[in-house]
């Protein structure tokens, strides 16, 4: 059994070695997740200095002769080092990607199994249910989701992981389906086998493609509307350093040409973004070409 | 076809009746007294007793809902906490401005999305269509607020070339005949007026329309290049007819269909980044209206928008799916 496992993640690193711009999209994930892990070591100020050098304010970095030396990409409108910021800040990013999209998948994967295996009445109010949240837009079901519990970063990542559920419910289900015609689940039925062995032995592990393939897409969008979150004031706030929040609070200084504090953390999520998806669409034509479009 | 419309009308019955009881819990499941939230903190004790009796709080569940929706669809949405207007006034006046905005992006993004993976499509493999692809692929990824902030930022702070908020210049008086800014320029033959309102509409519409345009472009190339590998594209380059004539007369009528879809789905993200753009450019739309709304806890205009927006976009997606039948006969209904 072990070596068959070993054999696949050979198999997979192998393809993506041909996938040149999954490749890409690797590269650049492990190293916003290394800037995460390492954020104390390679940032060169601290994010959050207390009390804030109000002198340093709205400095530029390494290409005007004004700039502040230690400060590469100049600092903010409280004086702080914007590159500081950006490295904690996809610690913040990446965590709450990562929460959201758990939610999403404990959620998902719960009643995608549950209505996939057991049908009837049962799947039909949760397809039903899914139906209803994908009527309204991601994003808007997130806003009002806030409303409700409140603000904040943690708010924000329980919203962003409920909308995403019926997404994942609904790969889930359509993998379970596949699966469950299969002759030997029903040959563990036939000799016995409880419905939690059979889900959980041979019905998930084989609905583990989907599952990490629409994940990591997941964790691109979840990255993305927890800035836009964090943009409208309505996730982190401050002084944490998340990147849409320090977006809003700086885009108002572009006027008086302050430009480097609202331009870096926008290309961090844009990169972030974007090597997740990269990442996605290679995992996916990888490991489930049926998946492909 | 009549019989699939009806099929899918009725369908969008249990989904109206679910979006409604979700807008409808909103109240209820946010934290305090209803009445209070309803009323505003600061409303007085008799202010909150009326509310209370109008809207039955002291009744059961089921009632109460009953109420709120032959309310809701008598266009009765309640007032705003903060301005204390009847909510659907309030989104009324706001939805033309959100409707030319998102329009005005998707005509944007479906004329520049489609040509480029056309183009891209034809020329396959050549250094034009890497550098479009590779365009499409930024674009996909776009954070659209960021992207606001950058074109305002290039186009409005430094080169000065465009407005950088707003639907006109405040000198510029426009007389109100539809709500609807570009229409109303256009009857009342207002073309300085026409000129600004265009103007304002450039940097929102061109931030809002990246991301479709991006899906589009890509959508429309594998479609294209799915088709030309198809046999009657063969047959006919071998009948001897030019290049053009195959790729613009039969292979991008047959490639349009699955890029339909894409469009209707497109359209609802729109209305969520229509959310993000509207708060970058100060745009006076129902977008904005409900960051505020959710901002000041004003729970009866969230709920108002929530439902005006789950219907929209209810709406938009029926219209796909009845075009992409209506375009594609071979798809059995």
């Amino acid at each position: 059994m072990e070596k068959k496992i070993e054999t696949k993640t050979q198999e997979l690193i192998r393809r993506l070695k041909y996938n040149k711009s999954a490749l890409f999209g690797l590269v650049i994930v492990i190293i916003i997740i290394l800037g995460a892990l390492l954020a104390n070591y390679i940032a060169p100020n601290d994010p959050n200095p207390s009390p804030p050098e109000l002198a340093n304010k709205l400095k530029p970095g390494f290409w005007s002769e004004k700039g502040l030396k230690g400060v590469p990409l100049g600092t903010d409108s409280l004086g702080r080092c914007v590159l500081s910021r950006i490295i904690y800040g996809s610690r913040v990013s990446l965590s709450a990607g990562f929460v959201a999209v758990g939610i999403a998948m404990i959620l998902g994967i719960t009643f995608g199994v549950i209505a996939g295996y057991y049908g009837g009445w049962v799947d039909a109010l949760i397809m039903r249910i899914v139906d209803i949240m994908f009527a309204f837009p991601a994003l808007l079901l997130a806003i009002v989701i806030v409303a409700v519990i409140g603000q904040g970063l943690d708010k924000a990542m329980v919203a962003i992981g409920i909308v995403y559920t019926p997404q994942m419910a609904r790969i889930i289900r359509s993998s379970v389906l596949y699966i469950k015609e299969m002759e030997y689940i029903e040959v563990q039925k036939a000799i016995g086998s409880s419905d939690w062995r059979v889900i959980f032995r041979h019905v998930l592990p084989n609905s583990i493609a989907p599952v990490i393939v629409y994940g990591t897409l997941m964790l691109a969008s979840a990255i993305l509307d927890c800035a836009a979150l964090g943009f409208l004031g309505l996730g982190a706030q401050p002084p944490i350093p998340e990147w849409g929040a320090m977006l809003s609070k700086s885009y108002s200084y572009i006027i008086s040409g302050a430009w480097w504090a609202a331009t870096f953390p926008g290309i961090a999520i844009l990169f972030s973004v974007l090597g997740l998806n990269l990442l996605g669409d290679g995992l996916r034509d990888i490991l489930d070409p049926r998946l492909k479009t | 076809m009549k019989w699939y419309i009806t099929k899918r009308l009725l369908m969008l019955i249990p989904v109206l009746i679910g979006v409604s009881i979700l807008s409808f819990s909103l109240i209820h499941l946010a934290p305090g007294d209803p009445a209070v939230t309803m009323a505003g903190e600061h409303a007085s004790t008799q202010t909150i007793n009326a509310i209370r009796e109008k809207y039955g709080l002291d009744k059961s569940l089921p009632i109460q809902y009953w109420i709120w929706l032959k309310d809701a669809l008598h266009g009765d949405m309640g007032r705003s906490i903060v301005s204390n207007e009847y909510i659907t006034k309030e989104i009324l006046e706001r939805f033309p401005n959100t409707f030319e905005l998102t329009i005005f992006s998707m005509v944007l993004a479906i004329i520049i999305g489609s040509i480029a993976g056309i183009i891209s499509a034809s020329k396959q493999y050549s250094a034009l269509d890497y550098s479009t692809m590779g365009l499409a692929l930024f674009g996909v990824s776009m954070p659209v607020f960021w992207l606001g902030i950058m074109l305002m930022m290039v186009f409005g702070v430094y080169l000065r070339w465009l407005p950088i908020g707003g639907r006109i210049d405040i000198a510029i008086s426009l007389q109100q005949v539809t709500g609807f800014y570009l229409l109303d320029s256009i009857i009342t033959l207002n073309f300085k007026a026409f000129i600004s309102i265009l103007r304002h509409l450039i940097l929102p519409s061109v931030a809002l329309g990246t991301i479709p345009m991006a899906t589009i472009a890509r959508v429309t190339r594998s479609s294209m290049l799915e088709v030309l590998r198809q046999d009657f594209i063969r047959t006919e380059r071998a009948k001897g007819l030019s290049e053009r004539v195959v790729i613009y007369k039969h292979a991008v009528r047959n490639a349009m269909i699955p890029v339909i879809t894409v469009i209707g789905v497109d359209f609802g993200l729109l209305l969520a980044g229509a959310i993000l753009t509207e708060t970058v450019f100060s745009w006076p739309g129902i977008g904005r209206y409900v960051v505020k709304a959710v901002g000041m806890r004003d729970y009866p205009a969230v709920q108002g928008s929530l439902l005006f927006f789950a219907f929209m976009f209810v709406m938009v997606n029926l219209i796909a799916d009845i075009l992409y039948v209506y375009i594609d006969p071979r798809i059995k209904v």
